[in-house]
């Protein structure tokens, strides 16, 4: 009974999922939500604001710059979290565990 | 591994690899691509050698202490590149208010820190790779 209803409702709501997927606007469309004032911004401005004629770089490493910051910690906490499972602690606990 | 043909191929291809690497991260602000692709070029061109030579030669060739360092250096001349804005007056990472030379346009020196900011993620993500590969490489063996 309990599976059933779990099944039912997971239904629903792959239904209402696949409705509302319906429901988004074309790709690529000129007048998508997506495509608002910060593309016009980010397209005019790039050369004036940065100077460099890859826009994409410049809002990366200048615009978004905080945000690139928090990908390089994310590297670095993956680096740590793989260090600190699989090297972990000192030698003499590693032979204790043997 | 212990073939001619794998041994011989990745002599020959591995300083290709790395020029594109580098030519990736350092034209990283004037054509497609940047730290991050750089990076990981460079870092697969070290895995490829420890895959071909094995981890010994690899880890000779890259040693952990080096990766290491490389590693936690970049976040910090990132981090010191953002605070040199403030230490100007300005907000956190600004590029033109902090007084970084914007140079000729399309020139290599241009853009004011971004060549120096996709530099370090550059390595940062090379040195990620490699440090990753080898540490779960080398516990596998063990």
């Amino acid at each position: 009974m309990k599976v059933r209803l779990i099944q039912a409702s997971m239904l629903l709501l792959l239904g209402l999922l696949i409705f509302s997927f319906m429901e988004l606007p074309p790709k690529g469309k000129s007048g998508n939500p997506s495509y608002n004032e910060n593309t016009t911004y980010y397209l005019e401005q790039t050369q004036k604001d940065v100077n460099i004629p890859n826009t994409i770089a410049a809002i990366l490493m200048d615009y978004r710059s905080v945000d690139t910051l928090g990908e390089a910690t994310v590297l670095f906490a993956a680096v740590t979290s793989v260090y600190s499972v699989l090297k972990g602690g000192s030698k003499k606990g590693a032979e204790k565990d043997e | 591994m212990n073939d001619v043909i794998v041994k011989t191929v990745t002599r020959i291809v591995m300083p290709f690899i790395q020029l594109y690497g580098c030519f990736v991260i350092l034209h990283g602000h004037l054509s497609p691509g940047g730290g991050f692709p750089g990076g990981a070029i460079l870092g697969a061109s070290l895995i490829l050698y420890t895959l071909a030579f094995g981890l010994e030669k690899g880890q000779r060739k890259m040693p952990e202490a080096y990766s290491k360092k490389v590693e936690s250096g970049a976040i910090l001349v990132y981090v010191a590149l953002g605070i040199s804005g403030v230490a100007v007056g300005g907000m956190f990472l600004t590029n033109r208010g902090a007084g970084f030379p914007m140079g000729e346009w399309g020139g290599l020196l241009s853009g004011g820190f971004i060549p120096l900011l996709t530099l370090a993620v550059g390595m940062k993500v090379a040195a990620t790779m490699i440090a990753l590969f080898q540490t779960m490489i080398e516990e596998e063996k063990g």
